[in-house]
């Protein structure tokens, strides 16, 4: 049963734990509705029929009825909110731990905003379930039962009259899911079309005002849309039909019972308070499986949100242990990879790049140098092949012990709200304030930090808003300085800025990599002609390697490349 | 709450009566489910009172038919909505892609498409819940407590007035449910932070991992889920009390009443009606209630539409705002640009302040800045899909919006960094420019912005399909293809984002070629990355802070002491940089 909620419902075994107690509180709250039926049953009784029992056996039989209830009901808001909002934390902290131990390429993959909302929206709708619905929903299952033993049990015909078309309605709302799943499915396929179909417009919506195609794809869309409604309505309308017939197959229950009983009373089969009693239970019923009805809609909602939380929890994190890796050279031999199956982007690629030595990739774009830095630093695991780090397979290393050797500077920075100093530190927690200033002279930041209003102490807005590309890549620089891996990786970090930013840039690059062993991209051909090693990379292999004097007279495409690098620089208009 | 309908239901004119419909038979099922109950009271009252079993049985099936009669009057008012729903829906989309048609570019420069679509796909269909399923609910609700009401006072005053009681008590603790205020604001505020929190770990997850720095990110989130579950809590339980006596008033309502019936007079003379009295108080109490929890989920879901069909509304407001004015002005006289005291912002802050300057017709300019200088804005206003905040652009001596849309799209063209494909053939792609041209002129269009190289990659050459079922091409490629539509459509006047050669480094030279093709016997304006690149063009205007700064031919230019001289030094100086300079 804890089993069951943890996999239904996506919850910490803690939290199902203590749902399990709301669903048992809610299960004594159904059945403590009952007692007062039975109480106004002995009224009638009385009243009627004349058994006559004291005032006072009424008064404190009230009493202990009301004051139980209440009791239950406390017990059930305690149980039922404090597991709620236990859980809704629980969960959210297990969810931001589990996304913290999946490798990086998971973030390339999904949408930033998605994996918010998941944190956010889908644990809120699991929440809002779990004090609402989830109790209620699985305590009627227990409790039921019980009631159409009890009443089929005292007698057959009247209990089968009450929980029959109950049980006839409900397989009909089973079945009618189906068949709206069925026909949904039509639906949702024009529904992603007409989403992919927006996107379009929205995305080329330049283009499409300025080639004067607004008016005609206006029209396009506007019929999409009338389409999709019709679709809509056709499937509502066939499972509006089961669910008709389910409801009104309800509604028998109560109406069985009573033209069943009258004829039984007739026949003298039964008394009144008998036929009383089961009209009062049959109300009941009608009146817990509406709410229920109300219940399991909420639940089928909740099954896409779960079913991302559990996409989260199950996604594969990266294996590796804690080990200190001695030396840097990084070996590549015959590795290959690729993002989707069908289109390999790497086809065995082999080469060394020596400790304290800087190797470049340069190739054409798409040729696969980005996807090698990738897998160099484990923001994606190669396929086949190895790649070894001081004589170590990186897969077998934990990316924290990987990231303890590596500094990467991308060309988009990701900064933080909160303080100039912060956000450098993050390069090493325990560096002093005089060793981040210290970081951030090196790094060129010093001038525009001291233009900020507080200096250091700037708050910089959310994601550094407040600051521009230039000044952004120079604090990214600043944690590398403050971080002093032996091992740096630059990617294309200067291939968004204007000239007087990349010149700052370029100021602070070579001291950051003095005696580093660095591996690097960088658009600018003739700014890695220095390198001890180039490697061409050409269509997912490597082309050659060796200094730049050498591959002028040994590789085509570099030959190539340099060629329309010149050509490009002597241009004019 | 009437609010949102009236509001919503604006957006559905053509559908109006549906509203009718609904809410007419929607009572009409309460008014039969409501006269089930006061048929199962005379029933019981035939059962228990009279002891006529034979009559009772008449009532049993009137109680039948009506509620079979109610469910099924509810389910076709309900269709009815759907109907309504499903087609402001439809409604509410088709205003937006008519927005989308007509705001200008400024919009777009400001919100994401994927934003734009997001808004527009789920407030739309939310909207649609509010109307299918709420409309008849709230029918239904506001009708039925009266109706229940009728019957308790048609059994008899007593249990009129007991029901009145109860629906009060019940009234009074929903209104007491809201929680308290202080509470309400700091568990709000705690959801704020717990959001902003979110978005900012799940951004810097990278940044976090590769520096090791987990501990202290989490540290933030932590405090703030732990804080909202906290606050969550604190208000959860501030309603507990009402919320619980609520509940105990309707499940236990038998237990409450039983005691106090001892204390009415000549309660053991009247016996069997008292019995059927306290019967029917139960039953109708209990359909009170649920009823009334009903208002509640009611008020709860209109509350949640209203704030869909506000944002909704909010964007296309954003949209209309910016909405372009055409005029009727066919043809220039010349085409001569004029920017004339122009300023021009995307937030509060101007990104141009008051820029006047003219471009005459048929020469090149080039727009050279730092980043963040306004010369990509400058160029973008060109194209004349922009509205300035202030000031005017001319061409040939007339305002751009005194022309019309056709004549604006027929001689302007750009071909900025981020040329966007259509889903189908590369063809598809050059031909859309001028619909009039033969086969013949497009591939002229192809070859001449160089794009022969392109083709040849594939196997179906131009009519290769583009996309998901098809091929990507690179930045660089994908500019080239904006350039043959620009070449085919063969506009006066052109603006154009020079191959910056971070884009595509290979294919550089290739752009500048087709670049060049492009610029022959045409007004150019170009906003340049490669200063190497600009020297030959007829004029050079810097761009500083949103202004021109200097302008002249580079001859002028370097000639004196000036910004752009700088700019070219700098160039130099970063074209030349080495990595390992001193080794």
């Amino acid at each position: 049963m804890r089993k069951w909620l943890e996999r239904r419902f996506a919850l910490t075994p803690q939290g199902a734990a203590e749902t399990m107690r709301a669903i048992l509180a809610s299960f004594l709250v159904s059945l403590s509705t009952y007692p007062p039926a039975c109480l106004l049953l002995l009224v009638i009784d009385d009243f009627v029929f004349g058994r006559h029992r004291s005032v006072s056996f009424y008064i404190v039989l009230s009493v202990v009825i009301l004051i139980v209830i209440l009791l239950l009901l406390f017990l059930e808001y305690d149980c039922m909110y404090n597991a709620t909002y236990r859980e809704s934390a629980n969960l959210r902290t297990e969810i931001a731990d589990r996304l913290n131990k999946l490798p990086l390429s998971y973030f390339s993959k999904h949408d930033t905003s998605d994996l918010t909302q998941t944190i956010m929206a889908d644990v809120d709708a699991i929440e809002h379930a779990m004090s609402h619905s989830i109790p209620k929903f699985v305590a009627f299952f227990f409790y039921f039962p019980i009631l159409a033993v009890m009443l089929i049990g005292y007698d057959y015909k009247l209990g089968l009259a009450v929980i029959l078309p109950i049980v006839l309605g409900y397989s009909l709302i089973a079945l009618s899911k189906k068949v709206q799943i069925r026909m949904n499915r039509k639906y949702y396929l024009q529904l992603r079309e007409n989403s992919e179909s927006f996107q379009e417009a929205i995305e080329n919506a330049q283009e499409i005002r300025s080639f004067g195609l607004s008016g005609p794809l206006r029209t396009k869309l506007d019929a999409q849309m009338e389409e999709s409604e019709k679709l809509h309505l056709i499937s509502e309308i066939t499972s509006a039909v089961p669910l008709l017939s389910a409801n009104i197959v309800m509604q028998l229950s109560l109406a069985l019972v009573i033209l069943l009983g009258v004829n039984m009373l007739m026949s003298g089969g039964i008394s009144v308070l008998v036929l009383t009693a089961y009209i009062i239970a049959a109300l009941k019923i009608k009146e817990a499986v509406e709410t229920i009805s109300e219940n399991v809609s909420e639940l089928y909602y909740l099954d896409a949100r779960i079913e991302r939380i559990n996409a989260i929890r199950n996604a594969p994190v990266q294996a590796g242990e804690d080990a200190g890796i001695s030396g840097c050279d990084i070996r590549l031999k015959d590795v290959t990879f690729s993002y989707n199956e069908d289109s390999p982007v790497l086809r065995g690629v082999t080469f060394d790049a020596a400790q304290d030595q800087v190797t470049a990739l340069v190739g054409v774009s798409g040729c696969g140098k980005t996807s090698i830095l990738r897998i160099i630093s484990r923001l994606y695991d190669y396929d086949g092949g190895s790649v070894t780090i001081g004589g170590k397979d990186i897969k077998g290393i934990s990316t924290s012990s990987l990231f303890e050797k590596i500094s990467i500077v991308f060309q988009d920075v990701t900064l933080f709200n909160t303080s100039v100093m912060e956000n450098i530190r993050l390069g090493s927690r325990d560096a002093t304030d005089e060793q981040v200033r210290e970081a951030a002279r090196l790094a060129n930041c010093e001038e525009f930090v001291s233009r900020l209003p507080e200096g250091y102490d700037t708050k910089i807005g959310e994601n550094g808003i407040t600051l521009s590309g230039g000044e952004r890549q120079r604090l990214s620089i600043a944690r590398a300085f403050l971080k002093d891996a032996p091992i740096i990786i630059l990617d294309e970090i200067a291939a968004a800025l204007d000239v007087e930013n990349e010149n700052k840039i370029q100021d602070s690059l070579n001291q950051l990599i003095a005696g580093k062993t660095v591996i690097i991209i960088s658009h600018r051909l003739k700014s890695i002609e220095n390198a001890d090693q180039i490697v061409v990379i050409s269509e997912g292999k490597v082309d050659a390697a060796g200094a730049h004097e050498e591959l002028l007279g040994t590789s085509h495409v570099y030959q190539n490349l340099v060629k329309n690098a010149a050509l490009a620089e002597k241009f004019m208009y | 709450m009437f609010k949102v309908y009236k509001k919503l239901l604006a957006y559905v004119p053509e559908k109006k009566y549906m509203i009718s419909i609904s809410v007419f038979l929607s009572i009409a099922s309460t008014f039969a489910i409501a006269g089930a109950y006061y048929y199962l009271y005379l029933f019981f009252e035939r059962l228990i009172v009279v002891g006529d079993y034979t009559g009772s049985a008449f009532y049993a099936w009137v109680i039948f038919s009506l509620l079979i009669g109610g469910t099924t009057v509810y389910f076709i008012g309900t269709l009815a909505s759907h109907v309504l729903g499903f087609r402001l829906e439809t409604n509410l989309r088709k205003r937006g892609i008519e927005g989308l048609s007509e705001a200008s570019f400024r919009f777009f420069d400001l919100n994401s498409s994927g934003r734009i679509r997001k808004i527009i796909d789920d407030n739309a269909s939310q909207t649609h819940t509010i109307v299918a399923h709420l409309l008849p609910d709230i029918a239904n609700a506001l009708v039925k407590p009266f109706l229940l009401l009728i019957i308790g006072f048609a059994v008899s005053l007593r249990v009129g007035i007991g029901l009145t009681i109860l629906t009060v008590a019940a009234i009074l603790l929903y209104a007491g449910m809201s929680g308290e205020t202080q509470f309400m604001k700091r568990y709000q505020q705690a959801l704020e932070r717990l959001s902003a929190e979110s978005v900012e770990y799940v951004r810097g997850i990278q940044v976090v991992k590769i520096f090791n720095a987990d501990a202290r990110s989490f540290k933030a989130l932590h405090e703030a889920i732990h804080d909202y579950a906290k606050f969550a809590l604190n208000y959860s339980m501030s309603c507990k009390v009402p919320w619980v006596l609520l509940q105990w008033a309707m499940f236990a309502v038998a237990a409450i009443l039983v005691p106090f019936i001892f204390l009415l007079p000549g309660v053991f003379m009247h016996g069997p009606e008292t019995a059927v009295e306290l019967l029917m108080l139960m039953l109708l109490s209990g359909v009170m209630f649920s009823t009334i929890m009903k208002v509640m989920y009611v008020v709860m879901y209109s509350f949640n539409g209203a704030m869909a069909v506000d944002k909704l509304e909010e964007m296309y407001e954003e949209m209309h705002k910016d909405t372009l004015r055409h005029g009727t002005r066919e043809d220039f006289a010349n085409y001569d640009v004029e920017f004339d005291h122009v300023t021009f912002g995307y937030g509060e802050k101007p990104v141009l302040d008051d820029v006047s300057f003219t471009l005459r017709q048929n020469r090149s300019y080039a727009l050279v800045g730092a980043s963040g200088s306004g010369k990509s804005t400058i160029a973008k206003l060109i194209s004349g899909f922009y509205r300035v905040d202030d000031g005017e652009i001319r061409i040939g001596g007339f305002p751009l919006e005194e022309y019309s849309e056709k004549a604006v799209l027929e001689n302007i063209a750009f071909v900025f960094q981020d040329v966007k494909l259509f889903k189908t053939s590369l063809y598809e792609n050059v031909a859309l420019a001028d619909r009039n041209a033969g086969r013949e002129k497009v591939m002229e269009a192809f070859r001449r912005a160089g794009c022969d190289s392109i083709l040849d990659k594939f196997k179906d050459r131009e009519n290769t399909l583009i996309g998901s079922k098809g091929v990507y091409l690179s930045g660089g490629e994908k500019q080239r293809i904006g350039i043959a539509r620009a070449i085919l459509k063969d506009a006066r006047i052109i603006i154009m984002d020079e191959a910056s050669a971070a884009v595509d480094p290979e294919n550089e030279h290739e752009l500048q070629k087709a670049f060049a093709e492009l610029m022959k016997d045409k007004t150019v304006i170009m906003i340049a990355h490669r200063l190497t690149s600009v020297r030959n063009v007829d004029e050079i205007l810097v761009i500083g802070d949103g202004r021109v700064i200097e302008r002249g031919s580079d001859r002028e230019l370097m000639a004196e002491d000036s910004r752009y001289r700088f700019f070219q030094d700098l160039y130099a100086q970063a074209n030349d940089w080495r990595v390992r300079e001193h080794a």
